[in-house]
């Protein structure tokens, strides 16, 4: 188990928020042959699968209530619900270390960070998804097609028409202007197109080199108003090149 | 070396970055590492107009590459320890008024240099001046017949001429100075140049380089360039055939490894920028050539025109980037084009990060070109 006091900066306090509110804690599980159970170090992880699909339908994990490895546990069980446990085992943990990374605390590394190189609190649940995969592997054998699982949009975004859509993002694009001393006029959301990728318009007001981080920036915030995968990028620049054309 | 029989071997169609197994320990341990390869291009320029060109796709504000921009830079990769540059990326090189000086002092300080280039304006002094400095010269050359040549090149139908010379003179160059370098020929193929892959892989046996590969014809997510992936399939007959032209001194590889696979992609994080950086004409410094255009502001790190480059690779900015890719923020299923620079890295350290298999312990003599991975 993993002392708090060894949990880097950056996941310190999103582990905090995510402790005080577990979702997926259970005892140990019960033998059943619709689950894949594994245990490491007095923790385990129990998945219920439907087997023709071989999706999650439930996750369960045990663990210390106070442990850090409960919060990193708990958001793969969130991850892993309704997912192929093939995805659970390729991407769970990827997506547990960047529910709980702070991106405004520095890094545990410099560099590029992984579930492998995040601190100690990932090294159990490392060793209980390797487990997964060895039971999956037994039970189904190894996949040699691609991995295409990607969570869509919510039900509520893609009810929605283009209008609504914008209708629901402009007040939080508003609200980052304000916030980050921008004018209305400073750039402005043009389309939203079929693949719902956000496209905006820079005025002169922006500098040229302050667009990369603004946009950064406010495609992470709106993401978080919104809870959705929205992606945010600027108009298509044509080619310059007088003797070629598309 | 003299000839292709003195080299190890020729990887064509795979990656070569297991290889390189201190730098994936430190990637691995959170260390910022430097690029082993750096892809960029000394211009947007180009004086042709390939019906098949990514560069189409990947404007960016242009700034001009000088001589002291480029010296800068230079001196900086071999400072953090990138490995090789290859000058092809989304310009032609070549009529860049630094080209030779580049290529020379790229050499000089250690680097491995190389050069993608449609062969037009090389002559046999500027040959005999730049070859010593290179690990390997390819022409871009997607017909062996002068009529299709012009059309699928966009120029005119002589200059197939002047291109097929410059192309013997670079085989005799080498020979005559006994010289390292490898000389390529590269067919860009898009289903419809079928007629053209076995006149061009005749056309090599004639000429000599050392290679000839055949590869895909990469298109951005939206199909701008409007590839049919589905029609390659058709082709493999031909392409069997063109590599059975293939001799002791005259090697025909198709990319079969990226043909194959349809234009998807078996990962969703990109963890092969770090490892393989691109960098536009412009001086743009991305992590991808399919992320030059203005439309990608967002992953645009810096300009080697107004920033010193270790300034860009020790930045927090270029990290926040390279972080982004390797998050669920990205998904390149979805996001990227087809088939980058970067595909057979990715595919490797992807495979490598979900457990798939062990880092491979590579035995016996490196295979060429091991800076190019």
């Amino acid at each position: 188990m993993n002392s708090r006091a060894d949990i880097p900066e950056a996941f310190a306090g999103r582990i905090t928020d995510r402790l005080g509110h577990l979702v997926h804690a259970a005892s140990a599980p019960v033998p059943d042959t619709a689950k894949i159970a594994v245990d490491a170090d007095g923790m385990s992880l129990t998945l219920t699968l439907d087997n023709a699909t071989e999706t999650v339908v439930d996750a369960h994990f045990s663990a210390p209530p106070e442990a850090a490895e409960s919060a990193v546990l708990d958001l793969l069980c969130a991850h892993a619900i309704g997912a192929p446990v093939r995805e659970v085992v390729e991407h769970g943990l990827v997506f547990a270390l960047h529910a709980l990374h702070d991106p405004n605390v520095p890094s545990p590394v410099a560099g590029i960070l992984t579930p492998r190189n995040a601190g100690a609190c990932f090294a159990i649940p490392l060793r209980l998804v390797a487990a997964v995969r060895r039971e999956a592997e037994a039970r189904f054998g190894r996949h040699k097609d691609t991995n295409f699982f990607d969570r869509p949009y919510s039900e509520a975004w893609q009810k929605l028409d283009k209008t609504g859509k914008r209708d629901l993002v402009l007040p939080h694009i508003a609200r980052f202007k304000a916030d980050n001393g921008l004018s209305d006029g400073s750039f402005e959301l043009v389309e939203i197109d079929q693949y719902d990728r956000l496209f905006l318009a820079f005025t002169d007001e922006v500098p040229a080199w302050d667009k990369p981080v603004l946009l950064m920036r406010l495609e992470r915030w709106l993401r978080e108003q919104t809870g959705e995968r929205i992606e945010l990028f600027t108009e298509v620049v044509k080619d310059a090149n007088r003797i070629r054309r598309l | 070396m003299t000839g292709m029989t003195d080299h190890v071997e020729l990887i064509l169609d795979g990656t070569k970055i297991a290889w390189h197994q201190d730098r994936i320990d430190a990637w691995e341990r959170g260390e910022r590492i430097a690029p082993i390869t750096i892809d960029m291009s000394l211009t947007r320029a180009c004086n042709f107009a390939c019906h098949f060109c990514y560069a189409m796709l990947q404007e960016n504000e242009r700034k001009v590459i000088d001589k002291k921009a480029i010296f800068e830079f230079l001196e900086d990769c071999a400072e953090i320890g990138v490995k090789g540059i290859s000058l092809v990326s989304d310009g032609e090189s070549t009529i860049s008024p630094v080209f030779v000086d580049a290529c020379k002092y790229g050499h000089e300080l250690g680097l491995s240099m190389a050069v993608g280039t449609n062969g037009f304006v090389l002559n046999r002094r500027k040959l005999e001046e730049v070859l010593p400095s290179l690990t390997y010269l390819r022409v871009n050359i997607s017909a062996g017949e002068r009529k299709r040549y012009a059309e699928i090149m966009g120029v005119k139908e002589h200059w197939f001429d002047r291109v097929a010379e410059n192309i013997k003179a670079m085989g005799e160059i080498k020979r005559e100075q006994n010289l390292d370098v490898t000389i390529g020929m590269q067919m860009v193929l898009m289903p419809e140049y079928h007629d053209q892959i076995m006149p061009l892989a005749q056309l090599g046996k004639e000429l000599r380089p050392d290679y000839l590969v055949i590869k895909h014809c990469s298109d951005d997510e939206d199909g701008s360039l409007g590839v049919d992936y589905s029609g390659y399939a058709d082709l493999y007959e031909t392409l069997h055939a063109a590599e059975a032209l293939s001799d002791d001194s005259y090697q025909v590889t198709v990319k079969w490894s990226k043909i194959d696979t349809e234009g998807t992609r078996s990962y969703q994080r990109c963890y092969g920028a770090p490892f393989m950086l691109q960098m536009s004409g412009s001086g743009l410094v991305a992590p991808c050539g399919m992320l030059f255009n203005e439309r990608y502001k967002k992953f645009h790190i810096g300009n080697i025109t107004e920033e010193r480059f270790r300034d860009i690779f020790y930045s927090d900015r270029y990290w926040e980037v390279m972080n982004y890719l390797a998050s669920p923020d990205f998904n390149a299923q979805k996001m990227c084009g087809s088939l980058c620079l970067q595909h057979k890295v990715n595919e490797f350290l992807d495979g490598y990060q979900k457990g798939d298999f062990e880092l491979p312990e590579m035995k016996g003599e490196q295979p060429m070109h091991i800076n190019f991975i």
